[in-house]
């Protein structure tokens, strides 16, 4: 990423130009811009889009995919519900950095595991509780 | 976590201005996981609400997409921050859909891939990708401020309970600036009872619940079921239907244009959405006593998603009389305003009914309100605190002290928006029409439409017996 570039020499520069914090260096600032806020929602909007592919042309289901595909993101939503708190409360102790760096890992690792499925339910299932229990820490 | 690190990269030596807007802008596209993650953020913004943080703001809130453009300032301030966080999530569901979803069909160009080993090397990729921005992450949020001391000792050395709030404040970093005591303190439940019970009191803020309902369905009906009602159509014309592990070039041919379509259509609705975000910005602002944006939004919504579910073919061309024409890419579009106006035109209707300016909007009602509330609050607060909360919950025009728990309710709905969409829209597009998830948007639409109108005639009625 371009923020680890600028030396510390150029400290708080960002803050001049962009509403951050004094004490918010060059660094910490991209990180957050184009590290967390661009990916945030990009893994998520990408498997939302691309899991019917996966059911149809990996899996070779070809019938009743709407249901499927309705039921994986049902069970998204409804873990990240459950897992959103948790987070939170572990962010408080943990910090906010190994929060994000644990559920940025735990959604490129259910990324891997989730077109090693060879069925819907359950594995694909799993793979997608994975998905969405690292995804709710991003 | 957007929003948990959001206070720390804007400090603490500022005013502390700190709109209910704050937690959810980044939700600008599709954005799932972190409005659901504002309920975490809730219990941030309610040791920041405090009389001194309602003085502060007594100028009119602005919705805080419009304020990214204004970056020459160089003061630091949650909402403007939260303006660039959401342009930079925006961009990041135009990465996943215009990058990351034709993957599959580029690796499928290479010989000897077969269609199910093209969508897994894309899978890996992005996978790879995750895994590098939490490298990135573990780099670069180093020494954050007010971060210090916390880590895996903390989570292992103290008791969960007796703590929690003096974290929290630490979190916000400027624990002498606000005294957390001086927050009229309520059971959660009843904090949630309240927020809940005043979406149906208060028509601005039902309606703001509403329009973050249709916000996130609208999210999840583009990027899952605009992908799916494409895939399906393909297969149901006979392409793409061989097994996952023919390498034949005519079967990736047939799936390589599925993924294309996908991307280009979903691609199109997000990018005319994010380029359309400061406008309603805009127009909410302007047209803060009727709710024609959202309205205008809504019918959008109505006609878009109504038209798509009756497309005879979502191709852009007509390719051997499938009926298909560029007409698609304006659907789409509609689809992605009614989105953002959506988004933007709720979370400035749920902004200003914290406010609790029901009747007009002036500056100096404002002002008007806000030392009533802040001095009354205050002085009982330091007398009897039993008095102070009671009184608070009366003084309807101060609903700051649920700021928090508003957000909470909002996120909430949005979720249920999805629960409903996925699991019955998956249902019925298997069992009714692969239209059928796009008509319950539609529907969606259509009850925003009417409530809005609705709330708005009540307004009209109210606001001409007063005059009388």
């Amino acid at each position: 990423m371009a923020g680890i570039t600028f030396g510390s020499s150029k400290m708080s520069a960002i803050s001049k130009y962009l509403p951050f914090a004094s004490s918010t260096t060059t660094v910490q600032a991209c990180t957050y811009l184009f590290a967390i806020c661009l990916f945030s929602i990009s893994f998520l909007v990408f498997l939302n889009s691309s899991v019917s592919f996966v059911i149809t042309d990996l899996i070779g289901v070809k019938i009743g995919v709407g249901d499927l595909v309705g039921t994986l993101g049902f069970v998204d939503e409804l873990v990240a519900l459950l897992a959103c708190p948790f987070w939170g409360i572990l962010s408080d102790r943990l910090g906010v950095r190994i929060v994000c760096v644990a559920g940025y890992t735990i959604v490129g690792l259910a990324l891997f595991v989730f077109v090693q499925a060879r069925n819907v339910y359950p594995q694909l299932l799993l793979a997608r509780i994975l998905f969405s229990t690292g995804g709710a820490a991003t | 976590m957007v929003t948990a690190i959001l206070p720390s990269m804007t400090g603490s030596n500022q005013e502390h201005e700190y709109p209910v807007e704050q937690p959810i802008p980044e939700s600008i596209l599709a954005g799932n996981t972190n409005t659901r993650c504002s309920i975490t953020a809730s219990l941030d913004s309610e040791a920041t609400i405090t009389p001194a943080t309602y003085n502060g703001r007594a100028k009119p809130t602005r919705p805080s997409i419009t304020v990214s453009k204004s970056s020459k300032k160089t003061s630091s301030s949650p909402p403007r921050l939260a303006g660039l966080v959401g342009v930079f999530t925006g961009c990041g569901a135009l990465v996943a859909l215009a990058l990351f979803l034709p993957l599959p069909a580029q690796f499928s160009h290479l010989n000897g891939v077969n269609q199910g080993q093209a969508v897994a090397y894309s899978f890996y990729v992005v996978g790879g990708i995750a895994l590098l921005v939490a490298g990135f992450c573990f780099i670069g949020l180093r020494g954050l401020q007010g971060e210090e001391g916390k880590g895996w000792a903390l989570l292992l050395g103290r008791s969960l309970t007796s703590h929690e709030y003096e974290i929290v404040d630490t979190q916000q970093g400027s624990r002498d600036h606000r005294a957390p005591t001086r927050v009229p303190f309520l059971p959660y439940w009843r904090l949630l009872l309240d927020s809940t019970l005043l979406g149906f009191k208060d028509a601005q803020i039902g309606l703001g619940y509403l329009g973050g309902f249709v916000a996130r369905a609208s999210s999840v009906g583009i990027s899952l079921f605009i992908p799916l009602y494409i895939n399906a159509y393909f297969i149901r014309n006979g392409f793409c239907q061989g097994s996952p592990n023919d390498p034949s070039p005519e079967l990736k041919k047939e799936c390589r244009a599925a993924y294309l379509l996908a991307a280009e259509l979903t691609g199109v609705s997000q990018l005319v959405a994010l380029l359309c975000a400061p406008l309603f910005g805009y127009l909410s602002d302007r047209y803060r006593r009727s709710n024609v944006p959202l309205l205008v939004a809504s019918i959008f919504g109505v006609f878009g998603y109504t038209a798509f579910a009756n497309l005879t073919s979502p191709e852009p061309k007509d390719i051997n009389n499938r009926g298909g024409s560029p007409v698609v890419f304006l659907i789409v579009s509609l689809i992605g305003i009614s989105q953002i106006g959506a988004i933007v035109c709720s979370l400035g209707l749920l902004g200003r009914g914290v406010l609790g300016d029901e009747g007009g909007y002036n500056l100096s009602g404002q002002l008007h309100d806000a030392e009533v509330s802040g001095l009354g609050g205050q002085d009982a607060m330091e007398t009897s605190p039993l008095v102070a909360s009671s009184q608070l919950s009366v003084n309807i025009h101060s609903r700051s002290y649920l700021k928090g728990s508003i957000a909470g309710v909002y996120s909430l709905s949005g979720g249920a928006a999805i629960l409903l969409l996925t699991k019955l829209g998956g249902f019925l597009f298997d069992s009714l029409s692969t239209g059928a998830p796009f008509y319950m948007m539609a529907i969606f639409n259509a009850v925003l439409l009417v409530v809005g109108i609705g709330a708005g005639f009540y307004r009209e009625i109210q606001a001409r017996k007063q005059k009388i």
